[in-house]
């Protein structure tokens, strides 16, 4: 007698099959999910870490300060700069990867900051990261210049200043060559090329004594530092992205304008005191002028207002109470 | 009397009990869910607290090397300078200027009364009040520092006067920073 008896596949087996199909999708999504919203916390967490990190990295009587700060997993810090308003804005967040799914890593809730000036490229990938910080005077201190780049980002600094080779050496400067000809740089670092060696084409950045040109595929990209504040503004200017560098210096020139204005009240109130300096208010008031046209500039050319910080320092050294 | 019979097939059985398990299953896992969110969003407000105390922390540790805070002159790590402070205070612009709900700068006496500073007691008063943003700022972080003022009754034409004072600081509250 044959066996009649073959495989039921009724509507029960229907039902079970989508219902589980519809279940195991929902687990792969929610589990998906999960994992896109730690990481969104973890990267939001790194982000106001590395932003509080950042804090202990401002100077004292010091002229400049290295350290490093490292993460557990690989980390891509965002740098962007808004000039807008009072003081303008600092915003840094941070994107952790995850080792699931795409390398695309999303940043996390952007950390805020009006006191923190950050020089880096707009996104710096790695697990340690290199901090330079120099203060930045102009004549009175007026900010920290902190500046960033990646373990896996080498530069090659060509034919450097001596202060510069100086610089490098006293501070253990990580991941930056100094290196006589252009030749000598490895072929995967940035060539950083100062006066001498600046011609020629393969250097990525050329430095000329008071300005800074980005070679980038579309076109040269020039920023301008000055020479007067003890290279601060050179480093800021080889290390930044020229977008991220012209916004924090217009950023710098808004907090030195109210620094100015603080300086300058309290000139007043002290002259009341048996403290005067009456020709110090017209050199505050064309200080005052210069900065506040740099910082409005779309261009900002911090040389341009030099000359009115040397005076206002030099004529504040001559007084009995100085004022800053 | 009439009888009414239902009859229920074999598969219209085991579509009910898979439809249970699947009301049970889904109950059970939204519950896990449920306990799930509750430690994790209860971990994140511990996480962001921690944050907001290490930020105040470091804040108030460098506060005295910030440019309207320090004292001009390159030889004193830790000197603030009072006569500047009392202007900064008076300067709206900075009131939001540090992630900070509170930051005072105090004189270390052994008064019983502490009087705000203003223009007209100055300097004969206590305490500069730059930030003070709401009533509920948690906890504050002390930092002992040098206050120096210009004095003119100090040797011939005047000079600087040293005194020891504190800076008293808390760290704006995650909820608060827009």
């Amino acid at each position: 007698m044959r066996n009649k008896k073959g495989l039921e596949f009724g509507f029960e087996w229907i039902f079970a099959v989508l219902i589980g199909g519809l279940v195991i999708f929902l687990a792969v999504y929610a589990a998906s999910k999960f994992i896109d919203t730690g990481n969104l916390q973890k990267g939001s967490e790194v982000g106001k870490e590395i932003g509080i990190l950042l804090t202990p990295f401002e100077t004292n009587l010091e002229t400049g300060k290295t350290n490093y700060i490292t993460t557990k997993e690989e980390t891509t810090i965002y740098n962007d700069c808004n000039s807008a308003g009072d003081f303008g804005v600092q915003k840094i967040s941070a994107g952790v990867k995850s080792g699931f799914g795409d390398n695309v890593v999303r940043p996390g809730a952007i950390s805020t900051y009006k006191n923190r000036y950050l020089f880096s490229e707009s996104s710096v990938t790695g697990k340690e990261f290199d901090v330079l910080s120099k203060p930045f005077e102009f004549p009175f201190k007026v900010g920290d210049l902190i500046i960033v780049w990646s373990e896996k980002q080498k530069y090659c600094f060509v034919d450097a200043y001596p202060e510069v080779k100086e610089d490098i050496k006293g501070l253990g400067l990580k991941n930056i060559l100094n290196v006589s000809s252009i030749r000598d740089c490895p072929a995967d670092s940035r060539k950083v090329c100062f006066s001498g060696s600046a011609n020629n084409r393969d250097c990525n950045i050329t430095v000329d004594g008071t300005s800074a040109t980005h070679r980038e595929s579309g076109r040269d990209k020039i920023v301008y530092y000055s020479s007067t504040d003890n290279n601060a503004l050179l480093y800021a200017a080889i290390f930044s992205k020229p977008e991220i560098y012209d916004c924090q210096i217009k950023r710098l020139m808004k907090r030195a304008l109210n620094i100015a204005k603080l300086y300058k009240e309290k000139s007043g109130f002290l002259e009341a005191r048996g403290c005067g300096a009456p020709r110090l208010n017209s050199i505050f008031a064309n200080y005052e002028n210069e900065v506040n046209s740099a910082a409005g500039a779309d261009k900002p050319d911090i040389t341009t207002s030099e000359a009115a910080a040397e005076e206002l320092g030099r004529e504040n050294g001559y007084l009995i109470c100085p004022i800053f | 009397m009439a009888i009414l019979y239902v009859r229920y097939s074999k598969g219209q059985m085991k579509i009910q009990q898979m439809a249970f398990v699947l009301v049970a299953l889904m109950i059970f896992f939204g519950m896990v869910a449920l306990v799930y969110f509750s430690f994790s969003i209860s971990n994140l407000k511990q996480n962001a607290q921690e944050l907001k105390d290490k930020e105040g922390i470091e804040i108030v540790k460098k506060i005295s090397t910030s440019p309207e805070f320090v004292f001009g002159g390159r030889d004193c790590s830790s000197c603030v300078d009072f006569d500047k402070i009392l202007i900064l205070k008076e300067t709206a612009k900075y009131k939001k200027f540090w992630n900070l709900d509170y930051l005072t700068v105090e004189k270390v006496s052994n008064k019983t009364f502490i009087i705000e500073c203003n223009r007209f007691n100055y300097p004969n008063c206590d305490v500069v009040t730059v930030v003070n943003e709401t009533e509920n700022f948690g906890s504050v972080n002390v930092a002992f520092v040098t206050l120096v003022r210009w004095d003119s009754s100090l040797g011939a034409g005047g000079g600087f006067k040293y005194e020891l004072g504190k800076i008293y600081a808390s760290g704006r509250n995650l909820s608060r920073i827009a």
